[in-house]
């Protein structure tokens, strides 16, 4: 076929533009959505039952998940620390690198993203699902908001739970830190623990429970918006889950870098 | 039908348009139900059935009026309706994250007038011996029912509010004969006894004949044939022949 030159130069700047306008649109879609999940949340009738669940569900059952990463990144970091501080006689920054590294960076980003994996995933699976078979339709005709009912729990435990356990995971990494450092690296462990605490700030803790939740609501934003969104069949329910990981995990580590330029541009 | 008496009219459809990009599914319908009657719609999959029904319920936009007891639904408040009504999905949509019983009462245990945890379960086991199930399953998951268990579980679950106007998309597809009459009777049983009105999509005229009064055959979006349900059988429309035929 003759590629008309004239109407590929029409062509481009008309592609181009739909595509950014429909990203703008899907942008202002996805946080509509999410203020209409809080508010609702407010207004009885509160489904105390789904909540409960989703605390089960997404703070009991990412534990493990997040303790093991937790704890061998902790190790790792280090092992690293370590080795690349003999190079300038700056062995003895390991405690205060591993602790303000795993607060500030490692905590909230790696939780982010060991949950994201988890949780946004299921969320995703099991909307798309009920969506894909009539019982968000059901929902809705038993008179039941189907937003209210199944987006504002998760929403609201996930943003309240990944602080909670970004904080054990935060404790778990520093100690995996220390019981490397202690037992591989010959550390001391009472200067090991003396000067991991004195460099901590405040600022520290608080960053890092404030990316944490910011990480949260993206995970279950993400994982209903995209289960909300699937289509037909089996293969709507895949797609769901792929976009809700994929598109939480860009998320968090674009949102990580922002939130770190805002809480600590000195 | 009753056209002097507006009063009578509990569900009326208007100018009806629906469609998907520019698929044009729903053409202009005119549908009005009466107090007590039973409607069957027929026709040719991919007709708009089902998007029928979703457009009364509310479950996707539309263009044009439809009315609930002479009131104006708007698309997103639709609550006279949800309280008053029950649906019946093609596939049964039954929650697979709550047992029988919860499925059951859902409406009742969350809606305003919440009944307790013990008066649901009562209620329940009721219900599933009213659609004749055993009360024993009431803790079992949907998961772990027959198709047709399920199907049955469903119109409890719909029926649990005591509606006045009910929803069927096709009740009885993929049941076996039996489940099929079983089904059929507890159909014609609840719309007879509870004098509630009925829209029922089937592929199966002979449901269709044992439980409506009146029968419209939907083509394209179109209303083809519409009458009583007697004279369908005879009807010299020739597409609706040649379905009947078919289905033979
Ligand atoms: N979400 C959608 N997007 C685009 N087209 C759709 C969508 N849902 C349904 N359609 C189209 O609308 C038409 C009517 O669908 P509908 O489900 O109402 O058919 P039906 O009459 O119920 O068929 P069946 O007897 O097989 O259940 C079909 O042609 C279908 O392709
Ligand atoms: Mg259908």
């Amino acid at each position: 076929m003759k590629i008309n030159k004239q109407k590929l130069y029409y062509l481009i700047p008309i592609t181009i533009g739909k595509s950014v306008s429909n990203f703008i649109i899907e942008i202002g879609t996805v946080v509509s959505f999410l203020l209409y999940a809080i508010f609702n949340a407010l207004i009885p009738p509160l489904y105390i039952n789904e909540y409960l669940k989703q605390i089960m569900r997404v703070g009991w059952a990412s534990l493990p998940v997040v303790g093991l990463t937790a704890f061998f990144t902790g190790g790792a970091l280090a092992l690293q620390i370590y080795s690349g501080g003999t190079r300038l006689n700056a062995e003895s920054a390991v405690p205060s690198i591993v602790a303000i590294g795993f607060l500030r960076e490692l905590g909230p980003v790696l939780c982010g993203l060991m949950v994201a994996g988890r949780v946004s995933a299921s969320i995703a699976a099991e909307i798309a699902t009920m969506k894909v078979t009539e019982q968000i339709d059901a929902l809705t005709t038993l008179g039941t908001d189907p937003i209210k009912y199944l987006v504002s729990p998760r929403i609201i435990v996930t943003t309240i739970f990944l602080p909670i356990l970004t904080t054990i995971g935060n404790i778990i990494g520093i100690f995996g830190g220390f019981l490397i450092s202690t037992e591989r690296l010959g550390f001391n462990p009472t200067f090991y623990i003396e000067s991991s605490i004195r460099y901590i700030e405040l600022s520290d803790i608080y960053s890092s429970l404030i990316k944490a939740a910011v990480f949260g609501m993206i995970i279950s934003t993400m994982g209903c918006y995209f289960g909300f969104k699937a289509s037909k069949g089996a293969l709507g329910v895949g797609k769901a889950t792929t976009d809700a990981v994929v598109f939480s995990s860009i998320l968090i580590l674009a949102f990580n870098y922002f939130l770190t330029e805002l809480l600590f541009r000195t | 039908m009753n056209k002097n008496n507006p009063h009578e009219i509990v569900l009326e459809i208007k100018n009806l348009f629906k469609k998907f990009e520019n698929k044009i599914i729903l053409n202009d319908l005119n549908i009005k139900i009466s107090k007590g009657k039973s409607i069957g719609v027929m026709g040719p999959s991919g007709t708009g059935k089902s998007i029928l029904l979703k457009c009364i319920l509310g479950l996707t936009d539309y263009n044009g009026q439809i009315l609930y007891n002479g009131k104006l639904l708007e698309r997103k408040n639709r609550e006279i309706l949800y309280n008053n009504s029950g649906m019946l999905f093609q596939g049964g949509a039954l929650f697979d994250s709550l047992n029988v019983w919860q499925n059951i009462s859902f409406k009742i245990m969350n809606n305003s007038s919440a009944h307790s945890k013990k008066d649901s379960i009562l209620i329940a086991k009721k219900m599933l011996n009213e659609v004749e199930l055993g009360a024993e399953i009431f803790q079992n998951m949907p998961s772990e029912l027959s198709g047709g268990m399920q199907k049955r579980v469903a119109l409890a679950r719909a029926i649990v509010n005591k509606p006045n106007i009910l929803f069927f998309d096709e009740p009885t597809t993929g049941l076996d004969p039996l489940t099929t009459k079983a089904i059929n009777e507890l159909i014609i049983n609840l719309i007879n006894k509870k004098n509630v009105t009925s829209l029922i999509i089937s592929h199966d005229p002979l449901s269709i004949q044992k439980i409506c009064d009146e029968v419209i055959f939907l083509t394209d979006g179109k209303i083809e044939w519409h009458g009583n349900v007697k004279e369908m059988s005879n009807s010299k429309h020739k597409m609706l022949k040649d379905y009947l035929n078919s289905n033979k």
